[in-house]
């Protein structure tokens, strides 16, 4: 089975993410769908360095560097997840924040005259 | 009327717990700091390759300078979350744990299932992971990646492909701090 492209990896990643966080999804469309294709690329790039060491030990790392390098996507896939979760809520508090202002500014007059 | 309207002001205006952890300053800086000089050195380690200058053995002194640097961050951000870890919201959590085949990271699911954590903690966690990456990039250069060095020998080395494909992989988790940090910010 000839291995996946780039383009096949970031597609499928996108998927994931939009079902992973529904509607909160465009409060981090810019960030996330970069970082998922650089994933993408990278996943593929440390398959090419393997396969191009196993023909000439000068090029590219051996299988067990690929390996600690697919450690480090796994942990940086997981740096992505957590910074997304972290932007949707940022811009949970700050609609908060400003239907907050606007309520206290529109109700502050009220509360003073009925207390 | 009177006791509803006052229950709704106090809602929305008062002080409720904020759902991310305010601006740092000094974690924003340090962590660009931090990825001028990782950068830099593992550019540097890519083109000594093969070079006394690029044993892992001479450069323990860099790793163990960017250890320090990070856990100071890390102490910063673990000093604000108390210790209770990174909680992801429940409906997040439950979608992404579907689509990772249930394969969470331990403490994340530990804090979903006692309901611990809070953003503070998810700030520390960002950092941490930065500190797993440099981790990685240490046992590389110290066990995996062998060059040839004259005469005949083979020494510890970053290979030049492995120094590229690393500092893109890390530069990830690290752009995933300032990428938050940034946000709070504006």
């Amino acid at each position: 089975m000839p291995a996946p492209s780039a383009e096949q990896i970031f597609e499928e990643m996108m998927a994931a993410g939009e079902k992973a966080f529904g509607a909160s999804w465009s409060a981090v469309a810019n960030y996330a769908p970069a970082e998922f294709r650089k994933m993408a690329i990278q996943i593929t790039e440390i398959a090419q360095n393997v396969a191009r060491y196993k023909l000439d030990k000068s090029e590219g790392y051996s299988e067990e560097t690929g390996r600690i390098l697919m450690k480090m996507q796994r942990t940086a896939a997981e740096s992505v997840l957590v910074a997304t979760t972290q932007l949707n809520l940022i811009a949970v508090q700050k609609a908060m924040d400003a239907m907050a202002k606007v309520l206290r500014k529109t109700f502050k007059g009220l509360v003073a005259r009925i207390l | 009327m009177r006791t509803l309207l006052l229950a709704f002001v106090v809602l929305l205006g008062g002080c409720p717990a904020p759902l991310v952890s305010p601006y740092d300053e000094v974690i924003e800086k340090g962590v660009v700091d931090f990825y001028e000089r990782l950068n830099v050195f593992v550019k540097d380690m890519g083109d000594a390759a093969g070079k006394p200058e690029g044993t892992y053995e001479a450069n323990t002194k860099t790793y163990n300078a960017l250890e320090a640097k990070l856990d100071v961050l890390i102490l910063r951000a673990s000093s604000a979350s108390q210790g209770t870890g990174c909680r992801l919201e429940a409906k997040v959590y439950e979608k992404v744990a579907k689509v990772l085949d249930n394969d969470m990271p331990a403490d994340m699911k530990a804090s979903a299932k006692d309901g611990a954590g809070d953003a503070n903690g998810c700030n520390a966690r960002l950092l941490q992971l930065v500190r797993q990456q440099l981790g990685f990039i240490r046992e590389i250069h110290a066990k995996t990646d062998k060059c040839a060095s004259p005469p005949g020998q083979q020494v510890s080395c970053l290979r030049k492909a492995t120094s590229e494909t690393a500092l893109k992989i890390a530069n990830q988790s690290i752009n995933a701090v300032s990428v938050v940090e940034a946000a709070k910010r504006n």
